[in-house]
């Protein structure tokens, strides 16, 4: 495990950001004299763009994973807390956040225009005052029945999380392509980020309400642990495992992304490097093996390192 | 009993989520800057050679009332103060957008739209001179480029004071409706590449495609029973890393690598290409084996994985221990009674999940291979920027997707009686 481990950074460290166009061999030279790993079909180094590849690939991964895991557990975690043992948010609450959230899209829509200032701040007041009035739950609302009814935070989440994930990784490339056709790596992330998001949620949701249910929280509720604390240093961190595993697994997906959309001429710009489109020449240059043999080797090693780290740490966590 | 209750409200669910798909891909579809209507008139024959619109406003009109290219967005909507009422009714929509960039610069209605009238009428009878007009979009720009322009930004206010937002009605009859119904009919738009009826070309694309993902799912299921049962019967330490391997491989690697090695003159199977089983069955194997290897193999090692992690979890029941006291042979043990048990928890979920992933990956294959089936299609059609057919794909793999969690959450119930009380339980699918 170790090794693999090493693998892995290994070509972490490799990532030099130089430039591969060389033009000294111009044209179709493939041949590995002078260049240890042959050119592709156009006369760059496939050295250098393996290498350079492991930067956009591995860091633009760990990001994706962070923050789809940040988002998702951010999420689940609320959802699985404000719905416990059957919780429900009121449904005035809901229709509140609507109207918060139509007026700061509104402000965000037209803000090069120029919105008056009162949109956002109203909205943002009205978020304010209905959390205000939910964490102090004033004697008006409990005793009111019309006001008390409504909807569970946690179902909700989960159907906003189905129909999301309904729409398969078409939507990935749907809105890469409305975005622009060749987009930075920060939009990468993004879309990836948008899609992966939901499967941490249900995650999250499930497990924090696991551990919601577990004995050493009642007990550390009944010994007079605070809330912020109890969540802070009991709940969370005791949720977070596996979790952490899925995230890890979302870095290797991240790398077949990438690396899927660079093979089909969607991906990172052609002055960045990237493992899928040197693959993407294997099939013009005659007899090149070592244009599909040689990426192949830090886009699988990479995903079964993650892979196989992912899974030993899962299995460890499951004793 | 209670199970069937909950299929019934599985299904309402489903529903429900469709149509939270169609809602997104509305929105989707709203968004592109594509002239539809100009493209739509152009897949049906009307540019000539010069590659001009020779095309009078009157039919531009028809057929953009025929597209709901002048219908609102919505049943109501949000929007500037200043905006007028009818924005959504101007066309052709180079002059919409022209409209809409002068609006940003806080000039009012009535001045844009006069400003609009005389460029407009000006160039009512060639249309190259509206495209010139259409391409400077700010005020500033127009002032520079005539006296016209510079009347129009006196009439800016002097200093912006902010926008408000004010709500409008639009009625029943807006986009959203049309979009809806529409589906309903069964009519998905035109391709705004080759004219033809995306419902069409969906269904040849389907025909394609269904046969390939529907044996390789076939395939991996059984597979992954296959190698799954032995492997938590065994448990032999070289099958897990082999496996680990099968699932890293990105699709698009195991693809050109088959391809360049297996495919070709020479090679036993035929190079990219596709014939139809109605025209040569032998033809059709030959073609697809490939494909549907490479979709199956990956997806019956992960699943395989999961069905030995279940039925490990189900190992510490002792219910081998049970059914063996009970005169049963081992084989018989984990064949009927562990796998059932194994199956539920995990491997339904992962099969809902092989549906959206094999039509994922099929766009990748479909590239590789020259599959004229849906991937292509919706591949080719998000370069060509065919926002109908790439709705009309999302739209059906939204379908699918909701179809076979259901499918399986229904067979799931059905075969392990612990999965019928966590879901009367209404706790969260695994």
């Amino acid at each position: 495990m170790v090794w693999l481990a090493l693998g892995l950074w290994t070509w972490l460290t490799d990532a030099e950001p130089m430039a591969i166009n060389r033009a000294c061999i111009g044209g179709c030279a493939p041949g590995t004299a002078g260049h240890w790993l042959g050119t592709d079909g156009l006369g760059r180094d496939v050295w250098l763009q393996l290498s350079g590849g492991a930067l956009p690939a591995l860091g633009g991964g760990m990001l994706a994973a962070t923050g789809a895991l940040v988002i998702g557990y951010v999420l689940g975690a609320g959802a699985a807390v404000a719905g416990r043992g059957g919780r429900v948010v009121p449904w005035w609450w809901w229709v509140l956040f609507v109207m918060a959230s139509t007026l700061g899209g509104f402000w965000w829509r037209y803000r090069d225009i120029g919105v008056s200032t009162w949109v956002p701040a109203t909205a943002v007041a009205i978020l304010l005052a209905s959390a205000f009035v939910l964490w102090r739950e004033p004697a008006f609302v409990r005793k009111s029945r019309w006001l008390r009814g409504g909807l569970r935070p946690d179902r909700m989440l989960l159907a906003v999380t189905e129909v999301v994930s309904s729409v398969p990784a078409l939507l990935l490339l749907l809105a890469l392509a409305a975005i622009s056709l060749r987009p930075s790596l920060l939009q990468l992330v993004a879309i990836f980020i948008a899609v992966r998001w939901t499967g941490f949620a249900v995650q999250a949701l499930q497990e924090v309400r696991g551990v919601l249910g577990a004995p050493y929280v009642e007990a550390a509720r009944g010994g007079g642990v605070g809330t912020f604390r109890l969540l802070t240093h009991h709940v969370l961190p005791n949720a977070a495992p596996p979790l952490l595993v899925k995230a890890v697994l979302s870095v290797g997906a991240f790398i077949v992304v990438e690396g899927s959309f660079a093979f089909l001429g969607l991906g990172l710009p052609p002055d960045q490097a990237s493992w899928g489109r040197v693959l993407a020449q294997a099939t013009s240059v005659r007899g090149g093996w070592w244009l599909w043999l040689l990426p192949g080797i830090p886009l699988v090693g990479c995903v079964l390192a993650l892979q196989i780290l992912a899974r030993r740490w899962l299995g460890e966590m499951r004793k | 009993m209670a199970w069937l209750r909950y299929v019934v409200r599985r299904i309402l669910v489903s529903i429900a989520v469709l149509a939270g798909v169609v809602t997104l891909t509305y929105v989707l579809s709203r968004y592109s800057d594509v002239d539809q209507v100009e493209a739509y008139l152009a897949t049906q024959g009307a540019y000539d050679d010069s590659w001009q619109l020779p095309v009078s406003r009157q039919s531009y009109l028809i057929s953009a009332r025929r597209l709901g290219a002048d219908l609102p967005p919505f049943f109501f909507g949000l929007s500037p103060k200043h905006y007028p009422d009818t924005l959504h009714r101007i066309l052709p929509l180079s002059r919409r957008r022209q409209a809409k960039a002068l609006l940003a610069d806080q000039i009012p209605w009535p001045d844009v739209e006069r400003f609009q009238r005389q460029i407009w009428s000006a160039a009512a009878t060639t249309e190259e001179q509206i495209d010139r007009r259409a391409d400077l979009i700010s005020s500033q720009q127009y002032a520079f480029a005539s006296k016209l322009g510079n009347d129009l930004l006196s009439s800016a206010p002097a200093n912006r004071e902010g926008v408000r937002p004010s709500l409008r009605w639009y009625g029943t009859r807006n986009g959203f409706t049309h979009f809806v119904g529409g589906l309903l009919r069964g009519d998905l738009g035109y391709s705004l590449q080759s004219g033809i009826r995306v419902s069409a070309s969906l269904g040849r694309a389907l025909v394609v495609t269904l046969p390939i993902a529907l044996v390789a799912l076939i395939l991996a299921i059984g597979l992954s029973m296959l190698l799954g049962v032995p492997l938590a019967r065994w448990q032999p330490k070289w099958a897990r890393a082999v496996l680990y391997g099968l699932i890293s491989a990105p699709g698009f690697w195991l693809a050109t690598v088959v391809i360049t090695q297996l495919t070709g003159r020479g090679k036993p199977f035929p190079g990219p290409g596709w014939i139809s089983a109605q025209e040569s069955l032998g033809s059709w194997i030959a073609h697809a084996t490939l494909p549907i290897l490479i979709l199956a193999v990956p997806a019956a090692a992960y699943l395989a994985l999961i069905l030995e992690e279940g039925m490990s979890r189900a190992d510490r029941v002792p219910l081998r221990d049970f059914a063996r006291l009970q005169g049963a042979s081992e084989r018989q043990v984990w064949y009927r009674d562990m796998l059932p048990l194994g199956i539920a928890p995990s491997l339904a979920t992962a099969i809902g999940l092989l549906v959206p992933a094999f039509l994922g990956g099929a766009i990748v294959l479909e590239y590789i291979f020259n599959i004229p089936g849906l991937g292509r299609m919706v591949f080719e059609a998000i370069l060509a920027r065919d926002w109908p057919v790439v709705v009309g794909v999302v739209l059906i793999s939204g379908v699918a997707t909701v179809v076979g969690y259901v499918v399986m959450d229904i067979i799931n119930a059905a075969i392990d009686p612990r999965y019928r009380d966590i879901i009367v339980n209404n706790q969260v699918r695994a």
